[in-house]
């Protein structure tokens, strides 16, 4: 018969398991406290093996696993075995304990050992023997047990797709929603028991793990039927009828718990005196008949079980609510998201709505039109005038200059500057030859770029808002570049008189360029005086 | 020197204007005729002697990029238009140059400078003294290198940058690269310093190559950047501007 690797790997998890399960159940049957007497079953000492048998797997599993793969076999063997011996030592320790614990158990029903009682002497004398002996065993299927584990789990490290699995598991376990939820109610259940049990773990008595699961099922159910309808009536604020059908959930849960424990003590399944002993110096039950006997006892328990089971209550009313606002908290989010990408959109959309009107602009102005215009002017222009072919020149290298740019790219500064001087050239003309401008250039501008049309924006505005015609006043506009840094100042005298209106986006947006363009390496200094405007920019090209 | 002869082929009185005044201006260029319609135009080019045409892209009959592909090279061609948006197209189809209009005078001069070093090239030179000498100069514009256990000639015009790898450089060139065992050190005393410049521990540049700058990285081709390390950058800088203000004196 053929099995595929998938499967193999699963029947042999599988087997191991059950060769565990197995060898715990042997080797209580070896322990003092035999596993089959239920009522003293020792609830200490079987956690604590399991746990030293998954610690000492884990260990395995990450640490020495791989040294058998790279490293020398000697190192792996001796390692595995101090950590068998160590683990076992520790076992041994938490036997003796719980020996001891157990011994109390055996013989408090009445058993009490007295040295003057010849039986009771007797086992003790053969109680060495017997702890001798079973101790033995113990040490060996230990060994047996850690060796096997041993070499399971550097057999399981080498299994590539027993890892995968592993991982995968846990991912299906974060992806899995029910599967979730289920993980954390038991976990929730096994907390519950151990805070039911906290008195007793601290006073170092056992657990009754039997009766603690037996008696946990109607509280299991008090929680679920409490959290699928008290809570839900209290959801759609139907308050008198959640606090009515609370209270009823609460009695009639509290009475068949109460009942139910009398039936399972009674078939000697729990202890009777589980909730405490009935005896009282007056009454016995015994001195009552069957029934009035077992009536007796729900009422005695019931007493008890009363104000556990509003705990069970309260806390599914808490576990609803929490599980509401985790439910609101997402459904925040979302709406949160929505309206981000809600904002977002709005925001694309008047982009676009810029871009559109810009692109109709670009559109109106065809440049084939406007150039092949511009030609026909200046063909007219030359012979009549000059300053008017000059200026017909000047305009159109303007207006393809500031054509061509996008954002994106970076041109030469020698285009840049081009571009500058015919801004200032042209209005040279426009002005004839009146206005005062004073542009120098320090330093070499080869072979260096910068972001298209930034440099002219302070020029432009300077034009807009500056009085040019001072000579006392003139308009600076100074370059320099050394190997790092760029440096541009533009200061003009302010207009008196009527100014253009100032929309505020020119030099917000040119701040906005910056950032994208020359992010952590600009700055941008204005100077607002009441007689002059000055910018000063410094850009690491 | 012989005249270049030139057609101008644009469907807009005024373009033809301009640049009948401009080739009036520019002593090596003559105009032997000038027309509206690219058709008339065909007939000349095929009777007469032309070496050149200024030529329009758009135009009703035939458009200037179908114009070219019925000449097969047999003319040059200087391509004018008012918006750029084919200047790639145009390169394709091997024109000496591309004007936009209105086309600047001091462009237009360049275009024609353009076109006669083009012709100066396709003569054979003659050997003047001037030649001799340079041909001398040029005696040690080679070296070669050992490379796959091979002898490969590198031309020091055909050298991008070099980049240094441990105990091997790799010679970037424009045909390819080359990976040889020098030292950054013996490399730069082999290349001409005139030409080459450490920039980094690791990169020496071809000055002639070098495209622009952004930030600390020199650009030798549109996309191929090295880095441009700090201590030899204000010396970089320098040998950049001595090399401009020759060429400017010399030019």
């Amino acid at each position: 018969m053929k099995i595929s690797p998938t499967k193999r790997i699963h029947f042999i998890a599988l087997g191991s398991l059950v060769a565990y399960l197995l060898l715990i159940i042997v080797m209580n049957y070896f322990t003092p406290i035999s596993f089959f007497e239920w009522k003293n079953w020792n609830s200490v000492y079987v956690p604590f093996m399991v746990f030293t048998s998954v610690l000492f797997y884990t260990i395995s599993f990450l640490f020495t696993a791989p040294l058998f793969k790279d490293g020398s076999k000697m190192d792996f063997f001796v390692i595995l075995v101090l950590l068998s011996i160590g683990l076992i030592a520790v076992r041994i320790m938490a036997l003796n304990w719980t020996i001891t614990q157990a011994e109390i158990v055996k013989y408090s029903l009445g058993q009490v050992p007295n040295l003057k009682n010849e039986k009771a002497i007797e086992a003790a004398a053969s109680k060495g023997f017997v702890i001798g002996v079973e101790g033995f065993l113990i040490v060996i299927l230990a060994l047996g047990e850690f060796v096997g584990l041993g070499f399971l789990s550097t057999w399981h490290r080498q299994q590539v797709s027993f890892r995968n699995r592993l991982i995968e598991g846990f991912e299906i376990f974060k992806k899995n929603a029910t599967l979730r939820v289920v993980f954390w109610n038991m976990l929730g259940w096994v907390i519950w028991i151990l805070l039911n049990n906290f008195n007793l773990l601290m006073k170092g008595k056992f657990i009754d793990v039997q009766a603690d699961l037996l008696l946990l099922i109607p509280s299991v159910f008090c929680f679920y039927a409490s959290f699928y309808t008290s809570f839900r009536f209290l959801e759609r604020n139907q308050l008198f009828l959640a606090i009515f059908w609370t209270f009823i959930l609460w009695v009639g849960f509290s009475v068949i718990k109460a009942t139910y424990f009398v039936f399972l003590a009674n078939a000697d399944l729990i202890p009777l005196d589980h909730f405490g002993s009935p005896k009282s110096k007056t009454i016995s039950p015994n001195d009552f008949k069957a029934s009035m006997k077992t009536g007796y006892l729900v009422g005695f328990s019931l007493r008890k079980i009363l104000p556990q089971e509003v705990y069970i209550i309260l806390i599914s009313f808490i576990y609803g609510y929490a599980q509401n606002v985790m439910h609101y908290k997402g459904q925040l989010a979302t709406i949160e998201s929505q309206r981000q990408q809600e904002l977002i959109n709005q925001q694309r959309i008047e982009n676009e709505l810029v871009t559109a009107k810009l692109q109709t602009l670009k559109y109106q102005i065809n440049p084939h039109f406007l150039f092949n215009s511009l030609n026909f002017l200046y063909a007219q222009a030359i012979p009549l005038s000059d300053n008017l072919s000059r200026a017909t020149m000047l305009l159109s290298e303007i207006m393809r200059y500031g054509l061509q740019q996008n954002d994106e790219t970076k041109v030469a500064l020698e285009n840049e500057i081009k571009h500058l001087e015919n801004f200032v050239e042209f209005n040279r003309l426009r002005f004839s030859n009146r206005l005062q401008i004073d542009f120098t250039i320090d330093g070499s501008t080869a072979f260096r770029r910068i972001m298209p049309l930034l440099l002219i924006t302070f020029v432009e505005n300077s034009f807009k808002y500056g009085e040019l015609h001072d000579a006392n006043n003139p308009l600076k506009i100074h370059l320099k570049i050394d190997s790092r840094i760029l440096y541009f100042e533009v200061r003009n005298k302010k207009r008196n008189g009527p100014k253009e209106n100032s929309t505020g986006i020119g030099l917000s947006n040119i701040k906005n360029r910056l950032d994208l363009a020359y992010p952590n390496n600009h700055s941008l200094e204005i100077i607002d005086e009441e007689q002059s405007f000055t910018t000063k920019l410094k850009i690491e090209l | 020197m012989k005249k270049i002869k030139c057609l101008v082929v644009d469907d807009e009185q005024g373009a033809i204007d301009i640049l009948t005044h401009y080739i009036s201006k520019t002593p090596s260029l003559e105009l032997t005729g000038s027309f509206l319609g690219p058709l008339d135009a065909l007939d000349a080019i095929y009777t007469k002697d032309i070496d050149l045409i200024f030529l329009d892209i758009h135009m009703p009959e035939l458009s200037g990029l179908d114009f070219i592909k019925l000449l097969k090279g047999r003319v040059k061609v200087v391509l004018t238009t008012a918006y750029d948006q084919y200047a790639l197209e145009g390169y394709e189809h091997n024109v000496v140059d591309y004007l936009l209009k209105p086309i600047p005078f001091e462009r237009f001069l360049k275009a024609a400078q353009k076109v006669m070093d083009l012709n100066e090239q396709s003569q054979p030179k003659k050997a003047t003294p001037e030649n001799a000498q340079t041909t001398d100069n040029q005696q040690d514009d080679y070296v070669f290198v050992k490379a796959d256990g091979k002898v490969q000639k590198v031309k020091f015009d055909d050298v991008l940058y070099v980049e240094g790898l441990g105990n091997y450089v790799t010679i970037h060139t424009i045909n390819g690269k080359i990976i040889t065992l020098l030292t950054m050190k013996e490399v730069q005393e082999r290349l001409p310093e005139s030409m080459f410049m450490r920039v980094h521990r690791s990169f020496i540049v071809s000055l002639k190559k070098v495209q622009f700058i952004e930030g600390n990285q020199i650009f030798v081709e549109a996309k191929t950047a090295v880095s441009l390390g700090e201590t030899y950058r204000e010396q970089f800088f320098k040998a950049l501007e001595e090399k401009m203000l020759l060429s400017k004196r010399n030019g």
